[in-house]
């Protein structure tokens, strides 16, 4: 779940301010590049030394299975299931959190006198993981868990493909968003599987930034990634789903 | 006097591609099986290898093992591999794998026995072969970055 917002006058100081205050239920972090286009400035020769260094911060649960990234326009927790026998944590157990630690970072930022966040978009992703052998073998079988996929096998030329990455964007009703799905053959690095990483991400623009449109926003999200999922996918492949 | 400067007075990048966005946003743990271009390839290579039986080679060749294709499998998903060319992949007649690289007068083989211990044997033409053992990622990123002459 993310937010994107106005950027805030938010800078280096401020990660390490706002680490402070949730560390102890988030003692790591990893910094990385930000998400969006961005500017990096470096003046070394000016009268008053100009320095931007767009970064964005991962602060890590001790579980390593939810994670808080904070950059200046963006807010995202995520979970990830740690291993294949952890339980699943559904929507409703994870929108609460979610509510919970972006009441925090705006009450941080509130106090820090950077101003109320302006939200532009509300995100809910999805990543799900098909292993290649679970209800699918190659590339050209795609249409037995997306029935709505060729095979992209060519008529006389072409044999058939050695991978297949897609993306496809859905407008959500009454405008509101847009619904993004990607296909993308992968490999799980921590057995080294191949996969196809099926990404589903519902986002759309809030009337207000207030929690309680915040909140419905990321229910219609999810409502959309979850409906979407269940019409793209196929009912073999359901089958199979329901029975892991 | 003018101080020398080595870095430019005014530095600006901009990235925006898509496909970059969605990666780095997730926090899932993979690595495209699109790149670099070989990747599929030697992965459909190394899964080829499980049908091997035992004396395949006709002097009593073990079949592959599959902790050997897992810890290739993992090495291949965790390095950075993106400006090697297509390695050679072969069955060892322990029931391990081996990969071979060559760049330029550098040549660089992996070893991976039956239950996942990774050797290395690094060659300058001309010159004595250097063996190592593989105890981390990092440690084979080196062997790696090697071949390139990083």
């Amino acid at each position: 779940m993310a937010f994107a917002f106005a950027p805030l006058p938010w800078s280096v100081p401020h990660f390490g301010a706002f680490w402070g205050e949730i560390k102890g239920d988030y003692p790591t972090f990893e910094v990385h590049p930000p998400i969006g286009e961005f500017n990096f400035e470096f003046n070394a020769v000016a009268p008053e030394a100009i320095v931007n260094l767009p970064v964005r911060c991962w602060f890590k649960n001790d579980q390593s299975n939810r994670l808080i990234q904070v950059q200046n326009n963006r807010f995202f927790h995520n979970w990830r299931r740690p291993n294949p026998a952890a339980p699943y944590l559904h929507y409703d157990e994870l929108k609460p959190v979610f509510e919970r630690e972006w009441g925090r970072f705006c009450k941080f930022v509130n106090r820090y006198g950077l101003g109320a966040p302006n939200v532009l978009s509300c995100e809910v992703a999805y990543i799900n993981h098909l292993d290649r052998g679970v209800g699918w073998d190659n590339f050209s079988d795609l249409f037995r868990i997306f029935p709505s996929v060729g095979s992209f096998e060519g008529k006389k030329f072409l044999a058939k493909p050695e991978t297949i990455s897609a993306n496809a964007s859905y407008v959500m009703s009454s405008n509101e968003g847009r619904l993004q799905v990607a296909i993308q053959p992968a490999i799980r690095r921590l057995d080294g599987k191949e996969i196809i990483q099926l990404s589903i991400t519902g986002s759309c623009r809030p009337a207000s930034s207030d929690t309680s449109e915040l909140m419905r926003c990321l229910d219609s999200c999810r409502g959309w990634v979850v409906r979407g999922f269940d019409d793209l996918t196929s009912a073999d492949m359901h089958k199979i789903w329901r029975k892991k | 006097m003018a101080q020398a400067l080595h870095l430019p007075n005014f530095i600006e990048l901009k990235r925006s591609r898509q496909d970059q966005e969605s990666n780095r946003r997730q926090w899932s743990g993979v690595k495209s099986l699109q790149s670099p271009a070989w990747l599929k390839e030697i992965y459909d290579r190394i899964s080829a290898l499980k049908l091997l039986e035992e004396n395949w080679d006709s002097y009593g060749g073990l079949p592959v093992a599959e902790t050997a294709i897992k810890a290739v499998r993992v090495l291949l998903s965790n390095l950075d591999i993106e400006d090697l060319p297509t390695p050679h992949v072969a069955p060892l007649p322990d029931g391990g794998i081996g990969l071979h690289w060559r760049v330029g007068a550098r040549d660089l083989e992996i070893e991976v026995e039956p239950n996942g211990k990774v050797h290395y044997l690094q060659t300058n033409v001309g010159e004595e072969s250097i063996p190592g053992d593989v105890h981390s990622l990092p440690e084979a990123q080196n062997a790696l970055d090697w071949v390139l002459g990083k």
